[in-house]
C-alpha cells in the first residue's frame, strides 16, 4: 500500500492552508515536519479522510479519497490519532478501547479483547486499564489514544504529535513501537519533535506555510547542513549575529557554549574555540528554514524592485 | 517501564498486537450480543441529566394531572386533559429537540469517531434512536396511566391517532434541534431553534387560526384545541413531511464532516 498525493490544495476561505502538494508515501515511516500553521494537521486530516482537498486528489492504495465509497474502504484500514485526542471521561481505559473497537467493526469479541489486552500492555496501561479515563494523566491519555489508533491492525496509521506529553522513556518506547509497526504498513507521523523523526523516519517532508519545501530522504536534509554547523565559546555579553541560527546556548563558567547553523563564525575577540560539528536533522531543518526565509526575502525584494 | 528493555518488550508484543478474528466469526454486521454491548456503551455516553430531568417532568405532570382529575369537577378534568395533551405533544417534542441538539457538537470524540468505518453519522443515528426509545418509554407510561385515569385526548382516539399526537412533534422538534446544532455547530443554539416552532405555535395560534393554510403547520394543534378538527390529520402529515425533509438535510450535514470539524481547533 502507498499513499499518493497529487497537486493537493486546501483553502479555508481566503486562507490557503495547502498549495499544490505532491507526495508519494511508501510503506514504512514517513515524517512530516514544519512550524505551527504550516499545514501539517490539514494534510494529515486529508489523508485520514476527514477533510476533502479543494483541488487535487489523494489515493490510498487503490482507493481514491474523493469517492465516498472508496473513502469508507480506507477507513476500515485506518488508524488515526488526532492532535488533541479526547475521551469519554467516565469510561475506563479498557471500556474506551472496547467501544472504539466496536466502532471499528471488530465484532469478534475474544479477538478484540485479546488485542486490547496486548495494546494496553504495549502502552503500559495494563495496571490502570480499569480506572476511569478522567483519572488519567496527560501522558496516559496520549498512550490510550495511541492504543485506540492501533486497534484493528490498520494498514495506514496517521499520528499527529504522538509523543507530545510523554516522558523520555515513553517516547523511546513509542518510537520503537512505531518503527516496528511500519514494517508492514504506512505510518505517517507529524511532530514538532525533530528527534522523533530523525530516530524513526527514513523519509520526510517539510511544510512551510502550506507549501512543500522538502521531500526526500532524512539523511539528505541532514547533509544539507554539513559544513554549516558550528560550536564555539563566546564571552559574556556577546551577541550572536543574525547570519547564524542558534540551535542551543549552554551557559558555562567561561562564557556561553553556542551550537549554531550558518556561515563559519570568525574566531577573534569574544569568540573562541570554533569547531565544526557533525550535522543533525535539527541543523538541517533549521538550515532549510533559513534558506526558505532568505529565498522569500529575495523574491520579495525582486518583486518590489520590478514594481 | 525500563528503557533498556523497550525494544525487546515491543518486539515480543508486536505479533500479539494483531486483531485475529476466527474465520467463521468476522461478520460485517454486528452480532446481537455486540450490538447490545454497543447500545449499552451509547446509553452510558448519553448525557444523563437531561434524561433525568425528562423523567422527573413526566412524573411531575402526572402528579399534577392526577390532582386535577381527583378534584371531581368538570373544570378539573378539562385541565387534566389539557395538561396531558401538552405533555404528550409539545412537551415530548421539546425534550426531543433538547436531547437531539446535544448529540453531536458536544461529543468530545468527534474527530476520532469520524475516522472509523461507523462514522459520526452512524453514532448520531444510533444515539438519536436510543433517545427516541427512552422518550417513548416515558411517554407510553404516561399515556397508559392517563388513559387509565379517564383522561381523553380526542373524541376518536385510535392508537394511530395517539401515535401521531406524540410522534409528529417529537420527530419535527428532534430533527430541528439536530439541524440547528449541525448548522450552527452549537448545541445550545440547536436546542433553542427546536423551541421556535413551539413558541410560534403557542403564541401565534389565535391570530393564525383564521388562515386555513396555517393549520397545517401548528405544532401544538392537539393541545391548542384542534384535536377534533377535520384538518388535524392533514396537519400531522404535513408536519411529518417537514420532519422527513429535515431528516434528509441532517443526514446530508452529518456527512459534511469538514463543517463539524470547523468547530474544533
Amino acid at each position: 500500500m502507498a499513499v499518493v498525493i497529487e497537486r493537493v490544495s486546501k483553502r479555508y476561505g481566503p486562507l490557503e492552508a495547502l498549495r499544490d502538494i505532491d507526495l508519494h508515501i511508501e510503506q514504512g515511516m514517513f515524517g512530516l515536519l514544519g512550524p505551527n500553521g504550516a499545514g501539517k494537521t490539514t494534510l494529515l486530516r486529508i489523508i485520514a479522510t476527514l477533510l476533502r482537498p479543494t483541488s487535487g486528489r489523494v489515493l490510498v492504495g487503490p482507493f481514491d479519497l474523493g469517492v465516498t465509497s472508496q473513502r469508507n474502504e480506507v477507513r476500515s484500514q485506518l488508524g488515526y490519532l488526532p492532535q488533541e485526542p479526547a475521551f469519554y471521561p467516565d469510561l475506563t481505559g479498557r471500556e474506551f478501547l472496547d467501544y472504539m473497537g466496536l466502532l471499528k467493526l471488530l465484532y469478534d469479541r475474544p479477538a478484540r479483547r485479546r488485542q486490547i489486552e496486548a495494546l494496553l500492555d504495549v502502552v503500559s496501561l495494563s495496571a490502570d486499564a480499569d480506572r476511569q479515563v478522567k483519572t488519567y494523566s496527560g501522558g496516559m491519555k496520549r498512550r490510550l489514544g495511541i492504543a485506540q489508533a492501533l486497534l484493528g491492525d490498520p494498514r495506514l496509521l496517521v499520528v499527529d504529535e504522538p509523543t507530545s506529553g510523554l516522558d523520555p522513556e515513553e517516547r523511546i518506547r513509542l518510537r520503537t513501537l512505531l518503527t516496528w509497526l511500519a514494517k508492514e504498513r504506512v505510518v505517517v507521523l507529524s511532530t514538532h519533535v525533530v528527534e522523533d523523526i530523525s530516530q524513526t523516519c527514513e523519509r520526510l517532508a517539510v511544510l512551510d506555510r502550506g507549501r512543500l519545501v522538502f521531500d526526500g530522504l532524512t539523511h539528505r536534509l541532514i547533509e544539507a547542513a554539513a559544513g554549516r554547523t558550528w560550536q564555539f565559546l563566546a564571552a559574556p555579553g556577546y551577541a550572536v549575529p543574525a547570519s547564524l541560527s542558534i540551535i542551543s546556548a549552554l551557559p558555562q563558567s567561561a562564557g556561553t557554549l553556542y551550537h549554531v547553523v550558518g556561515p563559519s563564525p570568525e574566531e577573534h575577540g569574544p569568540v573562541r574555540n570554533v569547531r565544526p560539528l557533525p550535522p543533525t536533522l535539527e541543523d538541517g531543518y533549521v538550515w532549510l528554514r533559513r534558506q526558505k526565509a532568505s529565498n522569500d526575502l529575495a523574491t520579495l525584494q525582486s518583486t518590489s524592485a520590478t514594481a | 517501564m525500563q528503557t533498556g528493555d523497550t525494544a525487546v518488550t515491543v518486539q515480543k508484543s508486536v505479533p500479539v498486537l494483531r486483531y485475529s478474528p476466527s474465520p467463521r466469526s468476522a461478520p460485517q454486521r454486528a452480532p446481537l450480543r455486540e450490538a447490545v454491548l454497543l447500545v449499552r456503551y451509547h446509553l452510558r455516553l448519553l448525557d444523563r441529566w437531561p434524561f433525568a430531568l425528562m423523567a422527573l417532568a413526566f412524573l411531575g405532570c402526572a402528579l399534577l394531572a392526577w390532582a386535577q382529575a381527583q378534584s371531581g369537577t368538570a373544570q378539573g378534568l378539562s385541565t387534566a386533559n389539557d395538561l396531558s395533551r401538552f405533555v404528550l405533544e409539545p412537551g415530548a417534542g421539546l425534550f426531543a429537540g433538547v436531547l437531539a441538539g446535544s448529540l453531536v457538537v458536544s461529543d468530545p470524540l468527534l474527530e476520532a469517531t469520524m475516522a472509523t468505518p461507523t462514522g459520526i453519522h452512524g453514532v448520531v443515528i444510533r444515539r438519536f434512536l436510543l433517545t427516541l426509545v427512552i422518550l417513548l418509554v416515558c411517554s407510553v407510561a404516561y399515556l397508559a396511566w392517563s388513559l387509565g385515569a379517564g383522561i381523553t385526548y380526542a373524541r376518536q382516539q385510535s392508537p394511530l391517532y395517539l401515535l401521531l399526537v406524540w410522534l409528529v412533534p417529537v420527530m419535527l422538534m428532534g430533527m430541528l434541534g439536530l439541524f440547528g446544532s449541525l448548522i450552527t455547530r452549537n448545541a445550545a443554539l440547536g436546542m433553542a431553534l427546536a423551541a421556535v416552532p413551539l413558541a410560534g405555535s403557542l403564541f401565534l395560534y389565535a391570530p393564525l387560526l383564521p388562515i386555513q393554510a396555517a393549520h397545517l403547520f401548528f405544532v401544538t394543534y392537539t393541545y391548542s384545541g384542534g384535536q377534533d378538527a377535520s384538518d388535524w390529520w392533514a396537519n400531522r402529515l404535513s408536519l411529518l413531511a417537514v420532519a422527513m425533509a429535515l431528516a434528509v438535510a441532517n443526514l446530508w450535514l452529518l456527512h459534511r464532516e469538514e463543517r463539524l470539524l470547523a468547530s474544533r481547533p
